[in-house]
């Protein structure tokens, strides 16, 4: 009988406090793994897009219709003979424009984000910025640069930012969740552009 | 012998078990759906840069290749009324000229991890071509090893259109639809660079 004795009141209380201790320490770091996980998915997702964009910048696609010149053709920035003209960003999500055609690959569903100071949560929101309605990836507008380091008429440096939407909303450290990149491009093309 | 039953307390086992289970099931689940694809798609990206840069390495050489011989104009004599299927021919011979080193190979990725390009040289093939315009085009294609086969389609096969004989350097190709001489020179316009769609 003595085998089936209860514990006492002393054992029960350190091994609660001992169980208690062991959760806490388990729970904080359940809760860091979790936002270790949602950071790199997220710099994961971010690499993904940002390949998305420089391949559509560079090499350009195909589209439904005919454009300027009689073709289907989408030419990257490599197939041109001068820097686009028109905004490569709309609503926050990738838009390229070459022979009077327009590329759109990287839409989402829309949704509604609210800046709360510079940068914040946004990498483009300034103080009392409003609520802007985001349907892509590019957390601001893609920067061209034809003059200094790139060679006049040749090369364009482009700068753009791919920043998590979904993320960039809840977290405490925004930044975290988006990303710059540079990249330089040639012209190849001889030609005036359709 | 007396055994205590404190010595069998397991509570916080069973707490640090669980928190680990979920913790490994999460970062399997992360590997898996996450890492993985990426590590495939970075491989992906790097094989279609590696074939473009071969693919527009070959270009450039071609392209030098007209500057330097003003496409073999001793060899076309007399240098005026040549047909572009006959400069689309010179123009296949330089491309001819890389047959040995059209296979890039990658060690440090696979002994057997390679990048074959092929390019073909022919008159533009744009309806309506003047038989003597000038215009005329390359197409690169390439074979891959079978470590980069499943890309075969997503590598971005290149297509050059160009109209040769030009005055001067900063001339630009005359109208495709008609007779612009035939002529030789070491100067050309890029009309056009495309990456067709695999």
């Amino acid at each position: 009988m003595r085998s089936q004795r209860g514990f006492t009141l002393m054992e029960v209380m350190v091994s609660t406090m001992a169980t208690a201790v062991v959760i806490a320490a388990a729970s904080a770091f359940l809760l860091r793994f979790l936002g270790w996980y949602d950071e790199l998915s997220s710099r994961i997702a971010i690499n993904r897009h940002a390949r998305e964009t420089y391949d559509v910048l560079s090499l350009g696609g195909v589209a439904s219709t005919t454009g300027n010149d009689g073709t289907t053709n989408v030419y990257g920035l490599r197939g041109h003979f001068a820097a686009p003209t028109s905004s490569m960003r709309s609503n926050y999500s990738l838009r390229y424009i070459s022979n009077n055609l327009t590329l759109t690959p990287d839409l989402m569903a829309s949704m509604s984000i609210t800046c709360t100071g510079t940068a914040t949560p946004m990498p483009d929101c300034t103080s009392g910025g409003g609520t802007k309605t985001v349907k892509g990836w590019l957390g601001a507008a893609v920067s061209t640069n034809t003059s200094s380091r790139s060679v006049s008429n040749k090369t364009m440096e482009v700068t753009f930012t791919i920043m998590n939407p979904f993320q960039i909303q809840r977290a405490v450290s925004p930044a975290v969740f988006a990303e710059n990149y540079h990249a330089i491009f040639t012209f190849n093309r001889d030609e005036n552009d359709p | 012998m007396i055994r205590r039953c404190g010595n069998q307390r397991g509570g916080a086992l069973i707490v640090v078990m669980m928190v680990g289970l979920v913790i490994t099931i999460g970062l399997a689940g992360f590997i898996t759906s996450a890492v993985l694809v990426e590590a495939r798609a970075v491989e992906g990206s790097l094989a279609r840069s590696r074939a473009y840069w071969a693919e527009m390495g070959n270009f450039n050489y071609a392209l030098s290749r007209i500057s330097k011989s003003k496409f073999c104009s001793s060899c076309l004599v007399p240098n005026f009324n040549i047909k572009d299927t006959v400069l689309a021919t010179n123009l296949q011979a330089y491309f001819n000229e890389l047959s040995n080193v059209k296979t890039w190979t990658y060690p440090d990725e696979s002994s057997s991890y390679t990048i074959t390009t092929t390019d073909t040289a022919a008159a533009d093939n744009t309806p309506g071509r003047q038989a003597y315009s000038g215009w005329i085009m390359a197409t690169s294609a390439y074979s891959s090893s079978s470590l980069v086969s499943g890309l075969n389609s997503h590598l971005p096969i290149m297509e050059l259109r160009l109209c040769v004989g030009l005055a001067t350097a900063n001339s630009q190709c005359g109208n495709l639809s008609s007779y612009n001489g035939g002529v030789t020179t070491a100067y050309f316009s890029i009309n056009r660079l495309t990456n067709l769609p695999g």
